[in-house]
């Protein structure tokens, strides 16, 4: 199990990486982060808490018994991935990988067993 | 306090991090200001106590397609500052409550919590949300949680966070919790529809501690319902540093920088005459200071002493506008002036020429000349008081023998100046009825008259009937 510091740290192995940070769902808050380069991290973290509600409210009107298992933003140069925790609601992993460089289908792996040992 | 800034777009919250001295609450919001890059504006002791808040504000996150702006206030640990303590508390949105998390320290923190929850108890629902940060989780003898929440008597309802202030550690995640019950409150009071809107009343630091001052000013403070107020904070402070000896105020001379003497020009050459450094100087049981040189009197209330500059200022122009609204009532040679004997302790003097009052006048004709003169000038002063008496007592100047003096075949304020507090206090009220009679009747018994000059000042006063509150004083058994 790693602390909150420690998965951030993690994450920086996957490749393309640039920043992640996890964020409170509920006031867009950040609660850590890692890296970030060009990418405001804070700015990021509130404005895709928007992203996060808006889905679930979506789900909830479409009358979908299902979870968020995670959110993929794909921009001309960057990946958005936005993965809430599984084991603490109200809270998302949110993490920019460089398109050049990522392999999104091993980002998401490398995001989702981060975030299964992530303790808080 | 929670208010939405609807033309800002925002959702203005306050965060107030109270706990025992010394727990780690200024350490905490420094701390979150470095995560932010926000600066904090602090007013505290040269010991390093916080006097009356610290603050940081940050604008970020959402809530409701609204952006969040937090502000971030810590309280006085200290139990003399309980009423400032009390007013930060019954703003805030969420309270962040710091304890040292040692065994030898929770017992203040115990009392501290219990003074803590008396409070949000008076506030009305929805009551701000409580959070507990442990801190000194790297000290020696830091307790665990279960420890901790057992022996401050927690339970599970209370959220608690473990935190390193001076690192750091746990502090970020404990401001976001802390949000997070701001908003349940904020949305508690959209769903009742008492949220308020329109911009915040305080933005700063600053404004803040003005609006304190001013509340302190106004003694409301002093008038909190008495059965409702918690008991005082009572911090034992085993490791705290000596009390700094009390500083000796300084007079103020003619060397003071610009923007700090009033009148400008004047007030510069009275200070240069007044040459304070000839003056002794007195502090008085009620902790007011005065100083002496010659003809020359210093003066300045303990109510006028200020722990930032804009503060002080502020009083001096308030002060100043008032002297000139009088001054056709007021003895001439007096100035107004702002001194910094070290930082952070600024003190409004003023400085005055002492002029020959009414008791002095009559006093001295008594004891130089003869009965009859006495007699003739106690008519003069008599007339005197009757014709300009009441002007300066509307005015709001306290009348008395000693406070009015003759210049120039006219009474005038001769006396300093009261305080800014206490002419805030009397200038909405009716100035009071003058009796030229009744101050006057005052004389025989401060002139300590041998038995032959009183019969004398007797029979003299004996044909002239208006004087019959004197004869009385003069004689009791009259």
């Amino acid at each position: 199990m790693s602390n909150l510091k420690e998965s951030l740290e993690k994450l920086s192995a996957v490749d393309g990486f640039i920043g992640a940070c996890v964020v409170d769902a509920n006031s867009g808050m950040m609660l850590g982060a890692h890296g970030g380069g060009p990418v405001n991290l804070e700015v990021a973290a509130a404005g895709n808490t928007e992203v996060v509600r808006s889905k679930l409210k979506t789900m909830k009107a479409l009358g979908l018994n299902d979870n968020i298992e995670d959110i993929l933003i794909t921009l001309g140069k960057q990946y958005h991935l936005i993965r809430p925790l599984a084991k603490r609601e109200g809270l998302f992993v949110y993490l920019v990988l460089d398109k050049a460089k990522a392999n999104l289908a091993l980002g998401r792996h490398h995001l989702s067993s981060v975030e299964g040992e992530m303790t808080l | 306090m929670a208010q939405l800034d609807v033309a800002r777009g925002r959702l203005v919250i306050r965060i107030v991090y109270d706990g025992p001295a010394f727990a780690g609450k200024t350490s905490s919001v420094r701390s979150l200001g470095q995560t932010f890059g926000r600066e904090v504006f602090s007013s505290e002791a040269p010991d390093g106590r916080t006097l009356h808040f610290d603050w940081m504000d940050y604008e970020g996150g959402r809530f409701e397609s609204f952006s969040l702006a937090c502000q971030v206030i810590t309280v006085p640990g200290q139990p003399e500052l309980a009423s400032r303590r009390r007013a930060l508390l019954d703003t805030a949105d969420a309270v962040v409550f710091v304890v040292d998390s040692r065994q030898e320290r929770l017992a203040d923190g115990l009392q501290a919590l219990s003074s803590l929850r008396a409070v949000l108890a008076d506030r009305p629902a929805p009551r701000p949300g409580l959070l507990v940060q442990a801190n000194w989780r790297d000290a020696l003898g830091a307790v665990a949680l279960d420890t901790l929440r057992a022996e401050m008597d927690l339970g599970e309802a209370v959220g608690v966070t473990e935190s390193v202030a001076t690192d750091g550690t746990g502090i970020r995640q404990t401001f976001v919790l802390a949000v997070r019950l701001a908003l349940d409150r904020a949305a508690a009071l959209i769903q009742a529809g008492t949220l308020a809107e329109g911009p915040p009343e305080i933005e700063g630091g600053p404004a803040l501690l003005a609006a304190l001052e001013r509340l302190e000013r106004d003694s409301e403070l002093l008038h909190l319902p008495k059965t409702d107020a918690p008991p005082p904070v009572t911090v034992k402070l085993p490791e705290a540093p000596p009390e700094p000896a009390p500083h000796r105020p300084v007079l103020p001379t003619a060397d003071l920088p610009i923007g700090r003497v009033w009148p400008p020009v004047a007030g510069r050459l009275i200070l240069h005459e007044a040459d304070a450094a000839a003056a002794v100087m007195q502090e008085r049981p009620s902790g007011d200071w005065a100083a002496q040189n010659g003809r020359w009197f210093f003066s300045s209330a303990a109510t006028t002493s200020y722990h930032q500059e804009e503060a002080a200022r502020t009083a001096l122009l308030e002060w100043a506008r008032w002297h000139t609204t009088v001054a056709p009532h007021l003895s001439p040679h007096r100035c107004l002036a702002m001194v910094e004997p070290q930082p952070g302790a600024w003190r409004v003097w003023q400085v005055l020429r002492a002029e020959p009052s009414l008791a002095w006048d009559l006093e001295r004709s008594l004891r130089n000349e003869s009965v009859a003169a006495f007699v003739a000038a106690l008519a003069e002063a008599f007339r005197l008081l009757t014709e300009w008496g009441p002007r300066i007592a509307a005015a709001h100047l306290p009348v008395t023998l000693d406070s009015v003096g003759v210049r120039e075949h006219r009474l005038v304020y001769v006396g300093a100046v009261p305080s800014r507090e206490y002419l805030r206090r009397i200038e909405t009220q009716e100035p009071p009825v003058l009796n030229p009679n009744r101050l006057l009747a005052t004389l025989p018994k401060r002139l300590q008259l041998a038995p032959a000059e009183r019969r004398a000042l007797l029979a003299a006063l004996a044909e002239q009937p208006e004087w019959a509150e004197m004869i009385a004083a003069l004689d009791p058994e009259s």
